[in-house]
């Protein structure tokens, strides 16, 4: 009579438990109300416990999972690998997942852990064990083998592994010469798959031709049993509709055509890319391409010879045009199953970064130095595959200190250093495309212009310049754009956005983020080194002489990383700055909401005046009306693009005079307040110039009087070379200017 | 998920329902647990229930029912509940009720006392003002009442469902799940002396997953006279899928008085009407009891043996695994509640508890007492 059970091991008496480092095991399932143990069993070292489990299944389960279910959880002398636990029953479903390949006749396997079991055993009671049992069968009668979350199992498991670029599919199905080398007897060993024509290199002794098919899609496991042979590879490929010998037939006669046919034949063996669509469900969606790759362990012309498509005539391979329809002796040749493991493509690493936002941007950066290169390859490495690359320099030994790029590239263009790392990095050359330019000298009509920002999504600024910042604002108007940097002192971050609406403009950002340093708290020391004495500006990274570790960079790097992430997309300006606090070592966050600039054309000039400066004066005349008020105003120049920024007013000093008519600004105090100011901003906010107010139902034209005052100013300030400006604030929403150089 | 869990209260009603829109039903309440007593195997209810709701992030439901005033459907729920009508059950820790659901007979019973009183306030003060309840039923006594009160029954219409419709608000898009209400009918509530058992709130759930439903018949304290008169009006009006169910909260407690008023000596048999709906439980169906474990004599109160043995024929002609016992399941020792997940594969019994060694079930529970 035929048991309708899988038997395992001799039976053994249930006294003999104690010889075995397993007896909680059988303590535990003893004591679980929905467990029976049958009996122990023993092969070998080995120990068997037969238990039936009473398991929880729905009323309509998905699969033939039924209560009670009989296994035998195997234990091995070598407590630390993991105890197999087989399905006993003759007829338990072969189509499951999570099943762990067997041989023929023998009972399936599940596979409980995800983990590694010499890890988990540390913390897994026998309870929890047995419980696990419990939920595997539940979760196969639930249709649940793979969790929401987790990925769909791979279909075979090989013991070496191919690394292989997924693109080959894109190519495929006309076959190409890759290389592996020395595949013999190490065959447990990792090898790449080298596309020779690409990379131009010798053919290898022994070489592989690739052939690529797909199958259908595949929703449950239909192979249990890893074939060992070229026959039953061919049984096994039936189960997903190839006709692997037809394949194979076809794809050497394809071969006749080349020049080194007959060296190819005798050299070459052929290797099987086999790419199955995986659903979750019977009926569901395609939700991954699962890969293999078998090694035909036989040169490609022998192989021809079994298949009936080729004959040897002296030294040359003849195809046959007629093969017979004789079924060829397969089983003397054997294959190999390699694991593919995919080359890192842009949706792998957005996958293993687990976020969602979008990367098929295209990004040009500009500057490739600390902070620059750590960030794109931070981006690079989630998924972010079109990159621009913008940078003159080229990489120093001091650079390395603090770059993303190792000291292999010393004396190469950071640029091109830094788009053939993120082109290794997905095999592939498209991904990143290197300028080695001065950005400041690129001009509209430049081809490099087309180039560097066509179809551009957003510009990186990472070049630490004000120069750069102030120059691709007026240089590309359609781009959004993000510049970050950190100050001279290391201890803090700046991030200026410009958002998609582009309503202010990264010069004007740049322009106001050093108000930060006038506002009370951690800011305040922004622009000062650990001594309190003023830094200056830029330099940052690029200059030799800055001390500054490695860890702080990447700590800013990352923080920069994950912002641009999270902002990418922001519809508003923002101005973003993190301070490193050395003693509790965190990054502490302040976000400044930049003002909206009004721009204002006078004499050639452009002003570009805040609004909340604009906000200040109205509110400062109305405290003072019907006198007239006035002060100084706070900004920078932009000698290049003529653009003066006005970020900041001050009051009229209590020395003023202020009449209905007139008004005499005063100065006391005020120098030591400017000098306070530009000391504290780093010497990036200083005097721009001079605003008074005009009484009510005044214009705010000039007066004799103004003019005068303007050529007074224009006269002052032409020791420095800076015009002259002053700001007439009346009834009017927005001043009058007038500027004179 | 949607899911739903019977709870281990002796003979006593509490069911908890996660639609899969994560909207909360509470059919019942009993708090008859005393905390002195560590014989006492019953669930601290309104412990088990906080703990639902801090899970779940609420401090509120979205409907609770109550499908009579029977002390052992409503005991100590003005001490859990925050209610409307008086601002001393009114405090920051007692959850909210979105939607009362009443029998109209719960309205207008007089000489109610304890619990039932406070529920029948709080659903007259929600009536009058036109909100936050569902009444079931629509007896001319109601109407009266409204009058007398000077509310125009006919704008209170839309907050009454009737036998043989379906609530609003819960559809196979609005919560994956239809509910029909098999009673009470609205002649079964005139007059003075209403039959409160017969005039229970008898609901049919069509859940769905996946498009695939599980249906749930949550019986209440019907007797077999209520049921026949169910399974002939439903038929009588063709609507016989609503009397085809996948798990049913059987009614009363195991008593043999909901399947016929012969007990029998060793089996009860049921009604002809009764056999004809327990015979539309489907293949692998489930029965849960909400009473004391089925005893092995023949006693005077439910559960009652005959009517156990009954169910159990039932589940075993369909494959059924499980008949259920909320103080039996899963041991007499220490009941637990029973949690029935809606899958597309059908309901499934969770047995198997997790194994989450962070935070086992037993914190989730008083320990017994410990020390000298």
């Amino acid at each position: 009579m035929t048991s309708d059970f899988y038997s395992w091991g001799e039976a053994i008496p249930a006294s003999r438990i104690h010889e075995f480092e397993a007896h909680p095991f059988v303590v535990a399932a003893k004591r679980h109300k929905d467990s029976t143990v049958v009996e122990l069993r023993c092969s070998g070292s080995s120990l068997g416990v037969v238990i039936d489990l009473s398991t929880e299944l729905p009323q309509r389960p998905a699969a033939d999972i039924r209560d009670p279910e009989r296994i035998c959880v195997v234990f091995h002398e070598d407590a630390s690998r993991a105890p197999d636990v087989l399905a006993l029953r003759k007829d338990f479903p072969s189509g499951l997942s999570h099943l762990n390949l067997t041989g023929i006749d023998e009972p399936l396997s599940l596979c409980l852990f995800e983990q590694s079991y010499r890890d988990l055993r540390y913390t897994l009671t026998p309870t929890q064990f047995l419980l696990r049992i419990f939920s595997w069968f539940t979760r196969a009668a639930l249709e649940q083998g793979h969790l929401p979350d987790q990925l769909l199992e791979p279909f075979l498991f090989g013991d070496g592994k191919v690394i292989y670029n997924p693109r080959i599919f894109d190519t495929l199905p006309e076959t190409k010469l890759f290389g592996i080398a020395g595949l013999g007897d190490a065959q447990d060993r990792c090898y790449k798959l080298v596309d020779l024509s690409i990379c131009n290199q010798r053919y290898p002794q022994n070489g592989y031709l690739a052939i690529a098919v797909s199958g259908k899609p595949w929703h449950a496991r239909t192979i249990n049993h890893r074939p060992d042979t070229l026959a039953e590879l061919v049984d096994l490929l039936k189960s997903v509709d190839i006709d692997l010998l037809d394949v194979l037939r076809t794809n050497i006669r394809q071969l006749q055509a080349r020049a080194d046919y007959n060296a190819i034949l005798m050299q070459y063996r052929w290797l099987l890319l086999l790419r199955l669509p995986k659903t979750r469900t019977a009926d569901g969606p395609v939700e991954s391409f699962e890969n293999f790759t078998f090694a035909i362990l036989e040169q490609i012309g022998p192989l021809g010879q079994k298949l009936g498509v080729l004959e040897k005539y002296e030294d040359r391979w003849i195809i046959v045009l007629n093969p017979s329809d004789i079924e060829p002796a397969l089983h003397g040749v054997r294959i190999f199953i390699f694991n593919p493991v995919s080359t890192l493509t842009p949706l792998l690493a957005k996958s293993l970064a687990g976020h969602s936002i979008d990367t098929d941007k295209h990004f040009v950066t500009i500057g490739s130095g600390a902070i620059g290169s750590q960030v794109i390859m931070n981006l690079a490495r989630q998924g972010f595959a079109h990159w621009r690359i913008v940078d003159e320099d080229i990489l120093l030994p001091h650079n390395c200190a603090r770059h993303a790029l190792s000291a292999s590239y010393i004396a190469r263009p950071k640029a091109a250093a830094l788009a053939s790392e993120i082109c290794i990095l997905f095999d592939d050359q498209t991904v990143a495309v290197p300028f080695e330019r001065d950005i400041l000298t690129l001009k509209k009509e430049h081809s490099d212009y087309t180039k560097i920002f066509d179809h551009a999504d957003h510009i990186f600024d990472f070049s630490v310049s004000p120069a750069v910042s102030h120059y691709i604002s007026s240089l590309v108007e359609n781009v959004q754009k993000t510049s970050a940097f950190m100050l001279s002192n290391g201890k803090y971050l700046v991030v200026l956005s410009e958002g998609s609406d582009r309503s202010v403009s990264l010069a004007d950002l740049d322009a106001q983020y050093p108000l930060a340093a006038l506002s009370t708290g951690c800011l305040q020391s922004m622009f000062t080194n650990s001594n309190g004495d003023y830094v200056r500006y830029a330099g940052a990274c690029r200059d030799i002489s800055v001390q500054l570790p490695q860890d702080i960079v990447a700590l800013h790097s990352a923080v920069a990383t994950s912002f641009l992430k999270s902002n990418m997309d922001a519809a508003n300006a923002s101005i973003d700055v993190w301070f490193y606090d050395e003693i509790t070592q965190q990054m502490l966050h302040k976000s400044i909401v930049p003002s909206k600039v009004h721009v204002i054309q006078a004499s050639g000039w452009e002003v570009h005046v805040t609004k909340s400066v604009i906000l200040r004066m109205a509110k400062y005349r109305k405290k003072k009306l019907p006198n007239e008020t006035g002060g100084v105003l706070i900004g920078s120049f932009d000698m290049v693009s003529k653009i003066i920024h006005v970020v900041e007013v001050l009051p009229s000093p209590p020395d003023s005079l202020e009449w209905p008519t007139v008004y005499k600004r005063g100065h006391k105090g005020l120098n030591e307040q400017m000098g306070a100011i530009h000391r504290q901003a780093g010497g990036n906010l200083g005097y721009v110039g001079e605003w008074h107010s005009h009484t009510v139902g005044v214009s705010v034209d000039p007066s004799s009087l103004d003019e005068q005052a303007l050529d007074w100013l224009a006269d002052e300030m032409r020791q420095t070379g800076h015009p002259g400006l002053i700001l007439i604030k009346g009834d009017a929403p927005v001043p009058n200017v007038i500027l004179k150089e | 998920m949607t899911q739903l869990k019977f709870y281990p209260l002796g003979n006593a009603d509490s069911t908890f329902i996660t639609f899969a829109d994560d909207r909360l039903m509470l059919k019942d309440y009993c708090q008859c647990k005393n905390p002195a007593d560590d014989s006492d195997k019953r669930i601290d209810l309104a412990s088990a229930l906080k703990t639902e709701l801090r899970s779940k992030g609420r401090n509120d439901f979205d409907v609770v029912a109550f499908s009579h005033c029977d002390n052992d459907h409503v005991c100590g729920a003005e001490d859990f509940f925050w209610l409307d009508h008086a601002q001393k059950y009114q405090s920051k820790e007692r959850p909210k009720i979105k939607f009362l659901w009443v029998p109209a007979c719960f309205i207008l019973e007089k000489g109610l006392d304890g619990s039932a009183r406070v529920i029948r306030e709080e659903a007259k003060h929600r009536l009058l003002k036109g909100s936050g309840i569902r009444v079931f039923g629509n007896p001319g006594v109601l109407d009266d009442w409204l009058t007398e009160n000077k509310v125009n029954p006919t704008s209170r219409k839309h907050l009454i469902t009737h036998a043989g419709e379906c609530v609003p608000g819960f559809t196979k898009d609005a919560g994956s799940a239809e509910i029909f209400v098999h009673s009470p009918f609205s002649y079964r509530m005139e007059g003075e002396d209403v039959d409160r058992n017969g005039s229970c709130i008898v609901l049919h759930i069509t859940f769905y997953e996946q498009d695939i439903p599980t249906r749930v018949i949550l019986g209440a304290d019907a007797e077999h006279e209520a049921w026949c008169n169910m399974v002939y009006k439903t038929e009588q009006r063709s609507r016989e899928n609503r009397l085809n169910w996948d798990v049913f909260r059987i009614s009363h407690h195991c008593s043999y008085t909901a399947l016929s008023a012969d007990k029998g000596s060793d089996i009860t048999l049921p009604d002809k009407l009764i056999a004809k709906l327990f015979n539309r439980g489907s293949q692998g169906c489930l029965i849960i009891s909400s009473s004391d474990p089925i005893p092995d004599k023949d006693t005077k109160q439910p559960p009652h043996k005959q009517a156990a043995a009954y169910y159990k024929k039932v589940v075993r002609e369909r494959v059924g695994k499980d008949f259920l016992v909320t103080m039996a399941t899963p041991s007499t020792d220490s009941p637990k509640p029973i949690v029935i997940d809606i899958t597309p594969q059908g309901a499934i019994f969770r047995k198997i508890t997790g194994f989450n060694v962070g935070a086992p079930a037993i914190v989730s529970a008083a320990s017994p007492r410990q020390g000298r």
